[in-house]
């Protein structure tokens, strides 16, 4: 609520400046044009009409006048481009630097351990897989669980939820938003807590790990909360932060194996989906990610060839005053 | 109130709709009803007098105004978005978000009508309550009431310089000759005063006049907007029918001058009113540009629908593609879910809530701020205002400005736009003699100099090297001093008062010709022999006729004076007070200037011995010959203050009194005339017969108190004169008659060739007979009711037949100062110009040379036939000619330049719907054309032809009521506030006091207001579809499903604050090019004709740039982003922040110039981003469910990876048109940008530069109209007259030359 008067102030004192300003400008323009529509002359002592001689209303206001051209730009493609590139390789190692596995378990292929458990009639399905790490992995080492295609930023989807009612909001428990409907109420008239399609569909895979140096780690089912901004993603289990990373020790190889309660049996065929296990170690800039730093790197060579090219044209088409 | 029956009320209000529809109205007077309800009252379905000019009403200004506002189709686009966002299965926000933007927009609107409105409705109250004297029977007396009270039929009372409430017919003037003065300044801003007559016979006048004896019906017409004419007669209770016209018609808003008090009955009141009925407002034009950019939304219109059907299909893709319902597909309430193709069909509608944006809402709201912001720059420009009139330009079209900027064509008037209307006596013919006035010449050619001299005396204290200036110039003072001068004696005119033509006597003096002079002394002493016969000598006769044939009002100096002192009316609170306070001041200051200038010349007498001696010979000759009386009366002479209705009127009376035929006084019924001889004679006026433009003459018939003979005087252009020359003057002469019509039309030529003005001046001798005759047909004439004005034309023509010649006079309009100069910067400017003038040709020719219209280098073609097919051929082989001229290799260089004279026959031919194509073809090709002797419509005519044929921009300038026509016509007319009164200013859009202002207003205003509008616009444009666009390409990643990854506030608040000042402000601050260097080279205007910057290819240009920017700024995002765990607002966060960067450093490298004010906004704007952001997402937890932008902003700007995807997106998206701009600069630099480079040097620098430029292509230096000696009337070529002799050596050389003058002047101004 407060929220909603603070915003509405917000435009509202804009509006207002906005306002102002376009009055006072009228205000003379006003006057200017109505003079002659007055029929009554009734300001014979009417001061001159000649205009305030000042920088502003003459237009003649100091100003920085710059021109693009060849021979000025090129300090600034050099400098841009030296930069560019020093960043993009600083990035470019950071990326590299960071190990990825990924453990696909959705098992729509049959040589998949899993592909038992795509069978909707199995109630129950725990499938192994046995991954082995060629490098080491330097911890902190995070496991994420992967998705791809599920198109969680689907409008409708999105926002069938109640963020009141996930605020702790108690009136909205017993009368949940309308944004939430269908999944507002059960059948039995009784509202549901957490509402909305968002929160029918809970992610519950489980996963243990069996045989690993670092001990096993069993996880709760998770709620899909956040809307993701891209059909494919990565989830990092930011509710239980703390224990989500398998070690932070240095990961070398072991065997992960995966349990699935079929119950929860998670369906992604519907959409051509995948599942994923994610084993990553992140840097300063994140997850890995090898685009940013080749584009700082193509970015800043174009910079320098652009530099070039410029030098090239500032040498053929001089400019009068340059000389 | 009595209670009515509804029936009775509509019988009432059908019966007040028939009266007030009939032609004719019967009014009678209010007096006997007084007291009685409404229902009884004669007049009381006329309207009362108070005038309400709101549009709005208190209760109703909700609904009326947003009827008003949902007449532009776009408010109509918007709030049916709104609606269509309430509509459950298509919206894509909340609905109460839709309804912000257009919500914030109408209310800004309805806000400024609201404003606007109010202040009309201050202004109407203010004059509803005037107070006014109205007669009331009760009491017997005139009672004061307000203006609002006055009604139809009553009696009103108006005294000495009071405002006339309404429109009165003159019943009674306390005047003894039942005359009254209005000044209608407020109406059509004429000055000086117009005679009113009281209605004749109607009331007694002497015991005063009572209006309850008034029992007369006044029958009038319907109202209508013609001031100058008005039809009615009273019919008396005795059924006798006194005729009355807009001779006895008091006008509502003029003021009663020179009148103690009249008393006047109502006709019209309030809206019924003459004035105001010719109050319309402002006027409403739609700009070349914006029907433009309205074709322009329209395919934005379209891009949107295209974007909106691929977003719907690939919905219905994306859903087909789908094995089995996935978990996010959420089911209706009943838990099944809708057909693909339904939902895809909704999806179209809800992608169009969704990327509506991408027509630029703000658009129309911000060209109006901008639009606003430029009208106050141009009404500000120190340049444009005028000192001598006090007034700036008048922008009275508001949204019309950058139509300035893409002028093709402009169609000016002559007198008094081209020239000063200000005339002076130059020379004359009288019975075939010419008399070449060479002392007043030369008085005139030296005019200026006392002045300069005063002006040298009065700096001499802080300048003393100027006084060696003066010594020396002697040889130039014609040329250098003009511009002090004329600045001088306007300054000098504008103090002693502003408001009549003519009170420098500098200006009215003539020189007599002392051979004339000798001419008429001997006439007189001849007719002194010869009693009883005075009037038969022809210089006599002629200098009468100046003084006679005319309609100038005289009145004493001191009478003005007394004017405004004798009542200070109750009405006008202590405003007389001071009015004649100021008077008096001024009147001391022009006393104090006389004095010095007395001084002056006693003081340095060697610096000019030779002109002094002439000017004291002369002076000395002329008191000593024509006013042998006391000095008293000599003085008294001089108070004599002549208000004409033309100058040209004044100019000749001026001359006459020059030869001592002095005009003393003019009453209804007679003229006063002194002779020289100090004789006074009394003529007895029996019939003015005004001018009109279709007899092009005026004449006035007198009774001669001496001979009793009835003679009529008529004056007029010599072609409408000579052919109606009959009798010879008198038997004795009778043989040479017909040699001085020959030798006074060789005269009349080599005037015309001077470019002075030309009358011809009769006389006809009418008998007793003849004269009651005709009476009887005016008479007749006069109280006819239909087609009255057909009629009394016709008997004057009748009575205007076998004139004799007397002779005829050359009257000298001066050119403008700085005129030649801006006709030469238009044509440099690529605009062709047309002169239109009622002038004779050999007058417009040389005027048209003297004002560098035309060159000497020029191949002019005359056109002038009589009959068609001679036209048709004329026309073809012209065209032939210019065309082979044009391809002639050897004219390719030198850009030919032609130039057409065309006279208003052959022009009526040559617009004849089957030559009309060769005209405009022949028109086309020529950079001038001169038309002579065209009628106003045919003005019209010709622009109407230009601009529809060849559909160019065009542009009229006049300053007189025969140019509104024109000026309407035209795309953009420029109105004139001269001599010849409001009319032009009032039907005009910007109102100018000076031609040479256009020179400025076009090439600056012009075209900065075009190239900041139209920059301003594509900006827009681009600025929406950019935007926009990132929506659009998120749709492929979520399905299609019309998903934001932008919090909706923010993408309101995105183009409703944080980027909607910068292009405003570019629109109203950026300056490309100075307005030095665009004056001094006028080709840069030629950037905005034609297609201009903003055409087709730049508005794709920028909309493929849109799309590719915001690729740029969607993709690196996307894949820097792919893959990671970040949520959607976290995504959309850098998306935002990198849009915002993209579109205002785009905006960065489209600003020319940076002030302040540039510096302030840009940097303010992206300020208000990160603040209103970081507040947004700081506070807002729950308040816009269901996103949830909480503390979004700030942990993005703890991650140094949004600063990295934010620096690499942005100069990305911008590489291109960055190094576009600095490519095409480099290899093919713009003339704009090589005007940019003029600019950043220095002064002098920046001058050799222009200078080169412009001699690059010829010989540009400007010449000057030089008031030289008037040659006597030989065969010189009109070019001699307008030596070339300012060669750029001379400009550069010591010799102190106009232009030198004129570039120091320039470059002061601006530094």
């Amino acid at each position: 609520m407060f929220i909603n008067i603070y915003i509405y102030v917000c435009v509202r004192v804009c509006v207002c400046v906005y306002i102002y300003i376009y009055i006072y400008i009228y205000t003379h323009v006003y006057n200017q044009s109505n003079r002659i529509r007055t029929m009554v002359k009734n300001e014979p002592e009417k001061s001159s009409d000649r205009p305030d001689n000042t920088a502003f209303t003459q237009q003649r206001l100091p100003a920085w006048q710059p021109i693009l051209s060849a021979g000025i730009v090129i300090p600034g493609f050099v400098l841009i481009g030296l930069a560019f590139i020093g960043v993009g390789v600083a990035l470019f190692i950071t990326s590299r630097d960071i190990q990825v596995l990924e453990l696909d378990y959705t098992g729509v292929e049959s040589s998949n351990p899993c592909s038992k458990c795509t069978d909707p009639n199995v109630r129950k399905c725990i499938c192994t897989i046995v991954f082995s790490l060629d490098t080491l992995f330097k911890g902190p080492v995070f496991m994420y669980y992967g998705l791809t295609n599920y198109f969680q930023n689907q409008r409708r989807y999105g926002v069938s939820r109640d963020d009141n009612q996930l605020y702790g909001d108690l009136d909205y428990f017993k009368s949940p938003g309308s944004d939430c409907a269908p999944f507002d109420y059960d059948s039995n008239d009784r509202p549901i807590v957490p509402c909305g399609a968002l929160a029918n569909s809970m992610f519950n895979g489980i996963y243990a790990n069996t045989d690993c140096h670092a001990g096993s780690h069993a996880n709760d089912s998770i709620l899909l909360k956040e809307t993701k901004p891209l059909p494919s993603w990565d989830y990092l289990d930011n509710q239980s932060k703390s224990h989500s990373f398998i070690s932070v020790q240095d990961l070398s190889s072991g065997v992960l194996q995966l349990h699935e309660v079929i119950e929860g049996n998670y369906p992604v065929v519907s959409f051509n989906g995948r599942k994923k296990v994610v084993l990553s170690n992140v840097s300063w800039m994140g997850g890995k990610n090898d685009f940013l730093g080749i584009a700082y790197l193509v970015v800043g060579s174009l910079c320098i060839v652009m530099s070039i090219v410029m030098l090239i044209v500032y040498a053929k088409f001089k400019f009068p005053e340059d000389d | 109130m009595t209670w009515r029956s509804p029936l009775a009320l509509m019988r009432d209000a059908l019966q007040g709709q028939r009266a007030r529809e009939r032609e004719l109205r019967n009014l009678v007077s209010n007096l006997p009803y007084e007291g009685l309800e409404k229902a009884k009252q004669p007049n009381r379905f006329f309207p009362s007098n108070a005038i309400k000019t709101t549009k709005y009403s208190l209760l109703f200004f909700l609904p009326m105004n947003l009827y008003e506002q949902f007449h532009r189709m776009a408010n109509l686009y918007f709030v049916g978005l709104a609606i269509l966002n309430f509509i459950p299965v298509v919206n894509a926000f909340q609905p109460e978000v839709g309804l912000i933007p257009i919500c914030v927009i109408m209310c800004l609107t309805a806000l400024k009508d609201a404003w606007e409105d109010f202040r009309r409705y201050q202004s109407d109250r203010k004059i509803n309550s005037l107070p006014c004297l109205i007669y009331s029977r009760r009491e017997k007396r005139y009672v004061e009431r307000r203006w609002k009270d006055v009604q139809v039929g009553d009696f009103v009372k108006v005294l000495c310089n009071e405002i006339i409430p309404a429109d009165l017919l003159l019943l009674y003037s306390s005047d003894p000759n039942g005359v009254c003065h209005i000044e209608t300044a407020n109406l059509d801003g004429e000055t000086n005063l117009k005679q009113r007559t009281v209605v004749s016979g109607i009331c007694p006048l002497n015991p005063g006049f009572e209006p309850e004896s008034f029992n007369a019906v006044v029958v009038c017409e319907k109202p209508n907007i013609n001031l100058n004419h008005f039809k009615c007669f009273v019919e008396k209770p005795d059924k006798d029918k006194v005729g009355a016209s807009i001779e006895s018609l008091l006008l509502r808003g003029c003021t009663m001058r020179n009148t103690n008090h009249a008393v006047g009955f109502v006709v019209y009141a309030g809206h019924e009113t003459k004035s105001m009925l010719n109050n319309n407002g402002s006027r409403y034009k739609r700009s070349k540009l914006e029907r433009k950019l309205n074709i322009d939304v329209f395919f934005c219109l379209i891009l949107l629908l295209t974007m909106c059907l691929i977003g719907a299909f690939g919905h219905y893709l994306w859903l087909k593609s789908l094995p089995d319902v996935p978990p996010f597909l959420v089911p209706d309430s009943n838990g099944h879910l809708d057909d693909p193709s339904l939902t895809s069909f909704y999806m179209f509608f809800t992608m169009i809530i969704l990327l509506q944006i991408l027509i630029p809402i703000s658009l129309y709201v911000s060209i109006e701020l901008v639009k606003v912001g430029q009208i106050f720059f141009i009404t500000n420009d120190m340049d444009l205002y005028d000192e001598e009139t006090d007034s700036r330009v008048q922008c009275r079209a508001l949204n019309i400005t950058e139509d300035l900027g893409q002028i093709e064509y402009v169609f000016s008037d002559k007198t008094g736009t081209l020239t000063e209307n200000k005339m002076v006596f130059r020379r004359c013919s009288i019975m075939g003699t010419e008399y070449s006035h060479r002392e007043n010449a030369i008085r005139l050619a030296v005019l200026d100099e006392p002045e300069s001299e005063e002006e040298v005396i009065f700096n001499q204290h802080q300048q003393l090297p100027r006084t060696r200036w003066s010594l020396e110039a002697e040889g130039i003072s014609s040329i250098d001093t003009h511009r002090h001068g004329s600045r001088h004696r306007s300054k000098v005119a504008a103090n002693a008062q502003s408001d009549v033509a003519f009170s420098s006597p500098l200006e009215t003096e003539v020189i007599p010709d002392q051979k004339l002079l000798e001419q008429i002394s001997r006439a007189e002493s001849g007719s002194g022999r010869r009693d009883g016969s005075r009037g038969m000598d022809p210089h006599l006769d002629f200098f009468l006729a100046l003084a006679i044939c005319n309609t100038v009002v005289v009145s004493l100096a001191t009478d003005h004076r007394q004017r405004v002192c004798t009542s200070a009316p109750s009405s006008q609170t202590n405003n007389p007070l001071e009015a004649f306070s100021n008077l008096v001041k001024k009147a001391g200051t022009l006393f104090q200037r006389k004095s010095n200038r007395n001084r002056t010349l006693s003081e340095i007498p060697v610096t000019d011995s030779s002109k002094t001696d002439s000017r004291a010979d002369s002076n000395g000759l002329q008191t000593h010959s024509l006013h042998p009386q006391s000095a008293a009366l000599t003085a008294a002479l001089e108070d004599l203050c002549y208000e004409a209705e033309s100058p040209d009127e004044a100019a000749l009376v001026y001359a006459a009194k020059a030869y001592g035929f002095i005009l003393m006084a003019r009453t209804p019924g007679s003229v006063t005339v002194r002779l020289p001889s100090g004789e006074e004679l009394v003529f007895e006026v029996l019939e003015t017969l005004t001018f009109d433009s279709n007899r092009k003459r005026m004449s006035v018939l007198v009774r001669n108190p001496i001979t009793k003979e009835y003679v009529l005087y008529t004056k007029g252009a010599d072609y409408a004169i000579m052919e109606l020359l009959g009798t010879p003057y008198a038997e004795n002469i009778s043989s040479i008659q017909k040699s001085i019509a020959a030798d006074t039309q060789h005269h009349l030529d080599c005037y015309a060739k001077e470019g002075l003005r030309t009358l011809c001046i009769t006389k006809k001798v009418v008998s007793e007979n003849e004269y009651q005759r005709w009476l009887g047909e005016r008479k007749r004439a006069r109280a006819a009711i239909e087609s009255r004005e057909e009629l009394i034309m016709q008997t004057s023509v009748q009575l205007e037949t076998n004139l004799t010649l007397l002779g005829a006079t050359g009257i000298e309009d001066r050119l403008q100062e700085n005129v030649p100069d801006s006709i030469m910067a238009l044509r440099e400017a690529g605009i062709h110009v047309w002169v239109l003038t009622g002038d004779k040709p050999e007058t417009a020719v040389n005027i048209g040379y003297a004002c560098r219209l035309l060159e000497e280098e020029d191949l002019v073609i005359n056109m002038s036939c009589t009959n068609k097919l001679a036209c048709t051929s004329i026309l073809d082989c012209t065209l032939e000619e210019v065309r082979r001229y044009g391809e002639d290799p050897r004219n390719v260089d030198t850009a030919p330049n032609t130039s057409l004279v065309i006279d208003g026959n052959t022009l009526a031919m040559a617009m004849s719907p089957d030559l009309q194509g060769r005209f405009v073809d022949l028109a086309k090709r020529c950079r001038s054309v001169l038309c002579c002797r065209v009628t106003p419509l045919q003005k019209s005519g010709v622009v109407k032809l230009v601009r529809e044929k060849l559909k160019v921009m065009t542009l009229a300038v006049g300053d007189g009521a025969n140019d509104v026509n024109m000026i309407q016509a035209a795309d953009v007319g420029i109105g004139i506030s001269g001599q010849e009164g409001m009319q032009a200013v009032m039907a005009s859009d910007f109102a100018i006091s000076r031609f040479k202002h256009l020179k400025k207003l076009l090439l600056v205003h012009g075209h900065w207001c075009y190239t900041r509008l139209a920059n301003m616009i594509i900006y827009f444009f681009y600025k929406n579809v950019a935007y926009v666009n990132l929506l659009f390409w998120y749709q492929f990643f979520c399905g299609f499903s019309a998903t934001a990854m932008i919090d909706y506030w923010l993408m309101i608040f995105f183009n409703l604050f944080f980027t909607s000042t910068p292009p405003i402000m570019f629109g109203i601050f950026d300056k490309d090019v100075s307005a030095e260097v665009l004056q001094g080279v006028p080709e840069l205007y030629r950037t905005g004709q034609g297609k201009g910057d903003y055409n087709y290819l730049t508005f794709w240009i920028s909309i493929l740039d849109a799309f590719y920017q915001s690729l740029v700024c969607f993709f690196i995002p996307y894949w820097a982003y792919q893959g990671s765990d970040v949520d959607i607002f976290t995504f959309g966060t850098p998306l935002n922040t990198t849009a915002l960067f993209t579109i205002l450093l785009h905006l960065a490298i489209e600003i020319k110039s940076w002030t302040v004010v540039h510096w302030i906004i840009m940097v303010g704007s992206v300020l208000l981003y990160f603040v209103v952001t970081l507040a947004y997402s700081a506070l807002c937890v729950t308040c816009n469910p269901p996103s949830n932008p909480y503390w979004i902003l700030q942990s993005q700007m703890a991650d140094p990876m949004f600063y990295l995807i934010c620096t690499l997106t942005t100069v990305v998206a911008l590489l291109p048109r960055y190094t576009f701009h600095v490519l095409k600069n480099s290899v093919a630099p713009s003339p704009l940008l090589q005007g940019r480079q003029l600019d950043r040097m220095d002064g002098s620098t920046r001058d050799q530069w222009i200078k080169e430029w412009r001699g690059f292509r010829g010989g540009m230096s400007v010449k000057r109209y030089e008031l030289s000696d008037p040659p006597s009337p030989t065969l010189e070529t009109p070019a001699d007259y307008f030596p070339e002799s300012l060669t750029d050596a001379d400009l550069t050389g010591d010799d102190l030359s106009l232009n030198v003058i004129t570039r120091n002047h320039q470059r002061d101004v601006p530094t």
